[in-house]
């Protein structure tokens, strides 16, 4: 048994922030059928004219790029996936046609496009009074940027969040990987179960509108708060803290390594400064949380000498054990890699038929009673078309080959 | 309304923002949220006390506040008497935080069959690091954050404030929402969540993973000078920052949109040739992006279908025309009756919002004495509607 039993969510999303909500979905227990073009495949499937990725040159499984890229394959786990001409009025109807089985529609589209398919709230409320429907977009759908486009990268910035990101004396940054999107997929998720509860006690279905800057700016919220309380703008402080020092992180030896290192208190202070063995509970520029913000620059230049001749998994253990607030930055590799992760099931390999198998993050949340748990892999593009339809619709293999053969749905790339 | 109670200890355990982010966010979703903390108050008061940054007021907007002594058998009877009509208890309070409350979930579920207990942590209740000392600098560096954030010319660097145990919180938010949901759907009994704040932000990663599974390909921090597109994204404009990731574009039809009618065409449309010769274009690119402001800039490459933003601020994000359009600012009460903005819940239901105007307010004789532990003089933007 887990959470969302019985729940059916037909999911028009692609990329990232749309596909990682419903994934969660799906790993909850909900069923989703992912719905694609069979001409334009979901853009993380990276085009029908890609190379293999070098890594899975050697896999003889490996046919086609779009069913082999590690972007899509890592946030539709546990989906079926069909093919829909949504430009054409055939694919639109057997669209329309799932709508009755249907608990939960999803979309990432801009604002407006449901709307123009005939897939909007209203046209599913005819066909299923009770449907939910959540659009997720960059800026929301109402209000004057409801017609812009947007991604990851570019609701940080708009979202307050860039500008506190970066040094004092540089730039604002982004963070890495378009942080927002997969924030907006969570954000999706909660709206949508919150939705759930509503209908499961008043019987009443509704749509859900889901804005990636306001998701994302929740997550920087205390800063506008303490801007209203005080008029005070919250500065870049890079890896600083407004209360301690030392508080940043630090090169280690070798080529990109790097660990983290604060100390929070007096005596975590000490402990350091006796790892170390460098003197510095006796200078005098360090002898006090004050004196050490006071003198943060030369603090941090101590420290990074030091460190820099340290492994920095060995270091952050030694540290960690006494104390000290340490940890090495883990990068995407390290994250893989992590043994931790592999023993709670975080990092696990998943088997895909064309990709074969490959390690990638999975569950994060550890259930008593309804587990989490990866039950098949990403899907081929349109692998389940054929199933489908012809469980929903009853669309026999005869008319199957038709709509094959026209490219209302399919699989790969029309002929 | 769903009912839930937020634990909380006076020991900093690293996941006590998180609790009360996830709870916070529940509150807005009109959840009635009780905090139970100790009475010399919590961690999270500890650190308000010493810090004027709001984040107690923004993580206590509108719950209620007892303070229970649970050293004692009473304090511990009154727990149980709170826990008993609740569908959720969602707790910070470290790996063996439960036990030196003097708590354990077999006692918690005596009280309450149908409870849903959700702890969060920074590394969860299990593992070789459950006990681990740690902070929000800590578990963003392990969730593979930090490493991608920053200059490629210098150390990675930290997202700002408390990201990660706040992205944490709406993890654990929706998960207590989905197990609540399981428990009234009869679907599951009572559920234990175990959530790990290093756990969720490394799940932000399935994307760099797969690519690294796939390719081998690590995810570079950004350029120190030129970016993806083989030019600076993020300059100066007229008024303040502007961002130009413009995916999908042309250098051509680009640079014709900034007015760099010098560089278009011939060597100019090979992208390492224009790196290489950045320096002769550099002036141009900054004078042109200059001329306007940046929302003049948003605005118009919205309309040729470029991704450009305005790099926002606090005050620009109070003052967004978006943001005010969709009503996304509740308004905060504040202890002399003034009220100031704070956001809201980032999602419409129906075109709806939710209407909040709550502090917190402490559980007492009179539960209708309204307090809060809100700080600070306040600004203009107080009272503004």
């Amino acid at each position: 048994m887990t959470a969302l039993d019985g729940v059916r969510v037909l999911a028009a999303t692609q990329a990232w922030s749309g596909t990682f909500a419903t994934e969660l979905l799906a790993l909850s227990g909900a069923e989703v059928i992912q719905v694609e073009a069979r001409q334009r495949p979901d853009v993380w499937r990276m085009g029908f004219d890609s190379p293999v990725p070098d890594a899975l040159q050697s896999v003889t499984s490996a046919r086609n790029a779009w069913n082999c890229s590690g972007f899509y394959n890592s946030v539709n786990l546990n989906k079926r996936a069909i093919t829909l001409d949504l430009k054409a009025d055939e694919g639109v109807e057997l669209f329309r046609g799932l709508v009755p089985s249907a608990d939960i529609v999803v979309d990432n589209f801009a604002p407006g496009v449901m709307d123009r398919l005939g897939l909007g709230y209203e046209a599913l409320r005819e066909i299923r009074p009770d449907v939910i429907a959540c659009s997720i977009s960059a800026f929301g759908a109402s209000g004057p940027y409801e017609r812009f486009i947007g991604i990851g990268g570019t609701v940080e910035p708009a979202a307050g969040m860039s500008a506190l990101l970066g040094y004092e004396d540089g730039q604002p940054l982004n963070s890495g990987a378009m942080y927002p999107d997969p924030v907006s997929g969570y954000y999706g998720f909660a709206a949508i179960v919150t939705a759930l509860f509503h209908r499961l006690r008043t019987g009443e279905g509704q749509f859900v509108d889901v804005s990636m800057m306001e998701s994302n700016h929740t997550l920087v919220g205390d800063a506008t708060l303490q801007y209203a309380l005080t008029g005070a703008l919250r500065p870049r402080l890079g890896n600083r803290s407004l209360s301690f020092a030392p508080h940043g992180i630090y090169p280690a030896r070798g080529e990109e390594r790097w660990i983290a290192i604060a100390t929070e208190d007096e005596s975590q202070w000490s402990a350091l400064c006796a790892i170390a063995g460098r003197g510095w509970e006796d200078d005098g520029r360090f002898t006090s949380n004050e004196a050490r913000r006071a003198n943060e620059v030369a603090l941090d230049e101590a420290i990074a000498e030091w460190t820099a001749q340290h492994d920095r998994d060995a270091l952050a253990e030694w540290l960690g054990g006494a104390g000290v607030i340490a940890a090495p930055v883990l990068d995407a590799i390290g994250v893989a890699h992590d043994l931790v992760f592999a023993e709670r099931g975080v990092i696990q390999e998943v088997a895909h038929s064309e990709a074969g198998p490959w390690r990638q993050a999975a569950v994060p949340y550890r259930f008593s009673q309804t587990p989490m748990e990866v039950t098949g892999p990403s899907p081929l593009h349109g692998e389940h078309s054929r199933e489908v339809l012809r469980e929903f619709l009853g669309v026999d293999d005869a008319q199957y080959a038709d709509l094959e053969a026209r490219a209302i749905t399919g699989m790969g790339p029309p002929d | 309304m769903l009912r839930v109670v937020e634990l909380q200890s006076a020991e900093a355990s690293g996941g006590e923002v998180a609790a009360a982010f996830a709870t916070q966010f529940l509150q807005l979703m009109s959840a009635t949220v009780t905090v139970v903390e100790p009475p010399s108050g919590s961690a999270l008061r500890a650190r308000a006390a010493t810090l004027d940054d709001a984040q107690f007021e923004y993580l206590h907007r509108g719950k209620r506040i007892e303070h229970i002594d649970l050293g004692q058998d009473r304090g511990r009877a009154r727990l149980l008497e709170v826990v008993r009509d609740a569908d959720a208890v969602v707790e910070g309070v470290g790996g063996d935080g439960l036990s030196a409350l003097g708590l354990d979930l077999a006692g918690l579920r005596a009280a309450n069959p149908r409870l849903v207990i959700t702890s969060v942590s920074p590394f969860g209740s299990s593992g070789p690091r459950a006990g681990w000392k740690s902070s929000e600098l800590v578990v963003q560096a392990m969730g593979g954050l930090v490493a991608a954030s920053g200059r490629s010319d210098g150390p990675p660097t930290r997202l700002a404030g408390s990201q990660a145990s706040h992205v944490a919180g709406v993890a654990a938010a929706m998960q207590t929402l989905a197990a609540v949901r399981g428990v009234h759907a009869n679907a599951s009994g009572a559920v234990h969540l175990d959530i790990s704040i290093q756990e969720v932000v490394a799940s932000h990663w399935t994307r760099e993973v797969g690519r690294y599974a796939y390719t081998g390909q690590e995810t570079p921090r950004a350029s120190g000078r030129l970016g993806l597109q083989g030019f600076p994204h993020t300059v100066p404009s007229a008024d303040g920052w502007l961002f130009l990731l413009a995916i999908g574009a042309d250098w051509e039809s680009l640079a014709i949109f900034l007015g760099l009618l010098d560089f278009v065409g011939g060597d100019w449309s090979d992208v390492e040739y224009r790196v290489e010769h950045w320096e002769e274009i550099r002036p141009h690119f900054e004078a042109a992006v200059q001329q306007r402001g940046r929302y003049e800039w948003f605005a118009d490459a919205a309309e040729r279908g470029y991704t450009f933003a305005p790099i926002d601020d606090a005050l620009s994000v109070l003052e967004s025309p978006q943001l005010r359009s969709r009503d996304f600012f509740g308004r905060m009460r504040l202890e002399d009756g003034r009220t100031v903005p704070c956001p809201g819940l980032p999602f419409t239901f129906a075109g709806r919002r939710e209407e909040w105007d709550q502090p917190s307010r402490e559980a007492g004789d009179d539960e209708d004495a309204a307090t809060t532990a809100q700080r600070g003089s306040g600004h203009p933007e107080a009272d503004r509607s």
